[in-house]
């Protein structure tokens, strides 16, 4: 796989694990309209790409998923924020901020030397 | 943490169930209804609703691709799919299938059986620590109690010295009496093999002196076995050849010490020891310099290497014993590891054992190639089919190279009882005295070997087919219908084929050396007669008799079978021909200038009918008589010895010679064999037991019938002489010739199975191309056959083929066996590696071979009706 989808594919597991701690347990199609709403309908995602994301969020244990009835009555899966997800949320925030403050500050450069 | 639950996971997730299959359908269903459902509340016709929501999804597929891909490990998944497909084409074909993985597997076993000896006996490290500086030191085999002394002191290359000697001692006192394989050795002994006691103590260096040395220490299997296991035996008194020592100490199981038969020469077969006691040198063996009768272990000091160590003890020696004639010179010294001592008689066959199974696995290789390009080619239209449709050559090569996998790892499944069983047989055929033969069994690193193997021969014998198999163009093999194969393609059969025969024909060469040097050993003149004697061994230990009561014993016990029925002769001697050589003693000739010029002769104490009882001839001068007794002390030598001692004297009876006391000559006899029938011939001195008679004693008796049946009457008598004489070791001198060639027996057997198990799969080899050939010649036999060929023709032709075959394998195999054969030097005897006559005779061997497999499809060929052939056509 290539760079860009990795990366890609680790925000936007953030992006899971967040709507996840703020709206509790939420099935997949709820997650992505959520995750849209969230960035005012700027991000597009493909549905799609969302499931191998919770798939592979599951399988590492820090999200869990059960079958469940959706507000419309339609039989879903339902994913939940696990004990070890938090603390992922917590360490990947801490991290994202930290990176996010580092990029700021060299955009805020200006030339010394001209 | 997480990386390793979720690789768990996916490995879990490749077995992927249809429950599943199930749960991801459902879900990306529900998420495309609700996504439909919002679609509709806002407003949009039910089509566009449901375009939409597959447009927002990014489809379908590709979506519930990735997720398996995610879920599983995609090329786990290929291999297990490729693997089940093996497995259905096993099923498919089970005659392929069972011949493949049967003559595999034999491979495999025995493959694994000889590895599990070169293991136990060659690569197992040995059980003392640091044994990589343990050296043995002998001068001709042995050494003296002075020798020793000088080395000790002088040598700086030692660290550590020690004596020892094998002796069997009778041990009472607590239960029956019993006769235990002991051992005489210095106090430093165990200090210096790194060995510590598991309870108690060993020796020290006080009880290590004559007077002073009345104790033992024993081996883990006596304690158990006699003593229960019962700590409190330390501090015991026991009975040790009637004079009571101390117990006090227990050596850990898995001690051994001497350990095989290398460890000095005269030791002989002994068990191993399961007892020792100190050295405590007595007074005339400690200045005694023509007693070669003890062996020497030492320690090296670190970096220094056993040649080094032996220049310098060459230097000693020349010093302390100047220019000698034909004595104790530098050459004679020899200094072995420890290892080499132990192994050097069995490092060498299980090698070549060892290389000629695997020659045979590579022909079963070979073998299975071979069927491989067989089927190769009838599924040669499937491939096709399969390579036009889009697969990767690459991936078909990786498919059928699963399927030879599966096909290894069937036949190690299969190989390994059978090696278990083939190692349980190894044992129980090899000869006595293969130091840890017994302890070879299929432990972690044999079944790691036996794997490694199987994959090996994946490799080797799927790797050309698979690659032959889709090589070529596949249109070809589509249009002529995946029935048969272009002549071109044929070509690696038959070179596979030459390869299997001349592979074998390796083998049937080594087998044919090695048999006839085995029956070149067997016809070896002994210089004895051993047909219809009985033998057996006793023990008059000094605590129980004095040099004259055990004269009168002896006397006694020879004069009593003499008047036993059927016993023509009978004499009693202190070692029984090949049964391990007795102890040295450096004679010199009193006509030498130089007194310290000595021959080291083996010493053989005889009561004087012994020549006439085992046939050995008198070259001159006449047997020992009555007279001798009490008279001057006299002797008698072998040819050889007399040619040492006397070099250039013709008839040197009368003379007298020496070691401690002068000895008269009255006798010079024929030389005997009597150290081994390949080994070189020993120059023997004989004493009337008079003179010399030692603890050990054996009974030779000759009878005019069958001497077995003697047996029983023999023992009786001896038991009316002392009720409580342990006899040990009845057996019949043609036996004992007979086990004494039992190593080569061994060695031409096994290498005669193997050549065996390879000549059978080279003609089932031929067996396939010929018929093979045939059933694509039927068209073209008919023909022939149409126009005039007679059944005669047809027949010679497809046997000229097999015969071709077998002719260039065996041309190959004869040049191949040129240059291999010399490896076998040293286990041949009284033949050139390259003998001529075994050469041609494995050639014709191959070549009639090839026929006979040739003979089924040529006859099959030869019924061939050429109007039925015609009218298919």
């Amino acid at each position: 796989m290539d760079g860009k989808t990795e990366v890609w594919q680790g925000t936007l597991a953030l992006m899971v694990l967040k709507t996840l701690e703020a709206l509790g347990p939420q099935h997949g199609y709820g997650i992505a309209r959520r995750i849209e709403q969230t960035s005012d309908d700027l991000l597009s995602i493909n549905h799609g790409t969302l499931y191998p994301v919770l798939l592979k969020l599951e399988q590492e244990g820090s999200i869990s998923a059960e079958w469940g009835v959706s507000g419309n009555n339609r039989k879903a899966k339902f994913y939940r924020l696990t004990k070890a997800g938090r603390r992922l949320l917590a360490s990947e925030t801490r991290q994202w901020r930290q990176t996010t403050e580092i990029i700021g500050r060299f955009f805020a450069l200006r030339g010394e030397t001209s | 943490m997480r990386t390793v639950r979720r690789a768990w996971k996916r490995l879990s997730g490749t077995f992927a169930s249809a429950r599943r299959e199930r749960e991801l359908a459902a879900e990306l269903q529900a998420h495309l209804e609700m996504q439909t459902d919002d679609n509709l509340a806002r407003g949009l016709s039910p089509e566009e609703a449901r375009r939409q929501a597959l447009v927002k999804f990014g489809g379908l597929e590709s979506a519930k691709e990735s997720y398996r891909d995610q879920r599983g490990l995609p090329q786990l998944e290929t291999l297990v799919q490729d693997a089940r497909y093996a497995f259905r084409a096993m099923r498919k074909s089970p005659g392929f299938a069972a011949t493949a993985v049967f003559s595999l597997a034999l491979g495999i076993a025995a493959t694994t059986a000889i590895f599990s000896i070169v293991n136990s006996t060659l690569l197992q490290p040995l059980p003392y620590g640091d044994a990589g500086r343990l050296v043995t030191i002998s001068l001709d085999g042995a050494i003296t109690a002075p020798l020793f002394e000088t080395f000790r002191h002088e040598a700086r290359s030692l660290e550590q010295a020690a004596l020892f000697v094998n002796v069997s001692l009778n041990l009472a006192g607590s239960g029956e009496p019993e006769r235990v394989p002991a051992a005489r050795v210095s106090a430093t002994l165990f200090n210096l093999l790194g060995a510590k006691p598991r309870l108690g103590r060993t020796f020290t260096a006080e009880e290590d002196q004559q007077g002073r040395d009345a104790v033992v220490v024993i081996g883990d299997g006596l304690w158990k076995r006699r003593f229960g296991g019962d700590p409190r035996v330390l501090g015991r008194k026991v009975l040790v050849n009637g004079a009571p020592r101390t117990i006090i100490g227990i050596m850990p199981p898995g001690f051994q010490f001497p350990d095989g038969p290398e460890l000095p020469s005269f030791v002989g077969p002994f068990p191993p020891a399961e007892m020792w006691r100190p050295m405590a040198l007595v007074d005339w063996e400690r200045p005694c310099t023509g007693c070669f009768n003890f062996g020497m272990i030492a320690r090296l000091r670190p970096g220094v290497s056993p040649e080094q160590a032996r220049a310098e003890l060459v230097a000693i020696l020349q010093r302390v014993v100047p220019e000698t004639r034909n004595g104790a010179t530098g050459p004679d010294l020899t200094v072995r590891t420890l290892r080499d001592a132990i192994s050097s008689q069995t490092r060498t066959p299980v090698f070549i054992l060892f290389g000629a199974v695997a020659v045979a696995l590579l022909i079963a290789c070979v073998n299975v190639a071979n069927l491989l390009v067989a089927r190769g080619l009838r599924r040669r239209g499937e491939l096709a089919m399969r390579i036009s449709l889009g697969a990767a050559r690459t991936r078909i090569v990786r498919q059928l190279l699963t399927e030879s996998l599966v096909l290894a790892v069937c036949s190690a499944a299969l190989a390994i009882p059978l090696a278990a069983v083939g190692i349980r047989a190894l044992i129980a055929i090899a000869p006595a005295g293969v130091p840890g033969i017994a302890a070879a069994t299929l432990d972690a690193r044999v079944l790691a070997f036996s794997f490694g193997l199987a994959l090996a021969t994946a490799l080797i014998f799927g790797t050309a087919p698979a690659i032959a198999a889709t090589h070529g163009d596949p249109v070809d093999a589509l249009k002529s219908g995946g029935r048969g194969a272009a002549g071109s393609r044929s070509s690696l059969r038959p070179a596979l084929i030459v390869a299997e025969f001349a592979l074998s024909l390796v083998l049937v060469v080594a087998a044919g050396l090695l048999a006839k040097s085995f029956v070149t050993v067997a016809r070896t003149p002994l210089g004895f007669h051993a047909e219809n004697i009985l033998t057996m061994r006793l023990s008059l230990p000094d605590t129980k008799y004095d040099k004259h009561s055990r004269a009168a014993f002896i006397d006694q016990l020879t004069a009593k079978c003499a008047a036993l029925p059927g016993v023509t002769s009978e004499a009693a001697v202190s070692t029984l021909p090949l049964t391990g050589e007795s102890e040295g003693w450096g004679m010199v000739a009193e006509d030498n200038p130089n007194p310290k010029d000595y021959t080291m002769l083996r010493v053989r104490a005889i009561t004087p009918a012994y020549f006439r009882t085992l046939g050995i001839r008198l070259r001159s001068g006449r047997e020992f008589t009555a007279d001798d007794r009490g008279a001057a002390p006299v002797a008698i030598v072998s040819a050889t010895a007399a040619k040492r001692l006397w070099p250039g004297v013709d008839n040197p009876i009368g003379r007298r010679f020496k070691m401690n006391r002068p000895m008269t000559l009255v006798a010079i006899v024929d030389d005997t064999r009597a150290s081994g029938l390949d080994a070189e011939v020993l120059p023997y001195l004989y004493i009337p037991f008079w003179q010399f008679a030692p603890e050990e004693f054996a009974l030779v008796v000759r009878s005019a019938a069958d001497p077995a049946a003697l047996a029983a009457a023999v023992k009786s008598e001896i038991w009316r002489l002392d009720r409580d004489q342990p006899i040990t070791h009845v057996a019949v001198l043609r036996q004992l010739v007979a086990d004494s060639i039992a190593p080569r027996r061994f060695q031409a057997v096994l290498m005669a199975l193997f050549a065996g198990f390879a000549l059978l799969l080279a003609a089932v080899g031929i067996y396939g191309v010929v018929s093979y050939s045939v059933a694509q010649r039927t068209n073209e036999i008919g023909i022939r056959m149409a126009l005039g060929a007679s059944r005669g023709d047809i027949v010679a032709g497809v046997l000229y083929r097999a015969g071709a075959l077998a002719l260039a394998g065996a041309a190959l195999g004869l040049a191949a066996a040129y240059e291999i054969a010399p490896l076998l030097r040293t286990l041949l005897y009284g033949v050139n590696a390259v003998e001529p006559s075994v050469f041609v005779a494995s050639a014709v061997l191959l070549v009639a071979v090839s026929v006979v497999a040739g003979l089924i499809p040529a006859l099959r060929a030869a019924r061939v009706d050429p109007m039925v052939c015609l009218r298919y056509e």
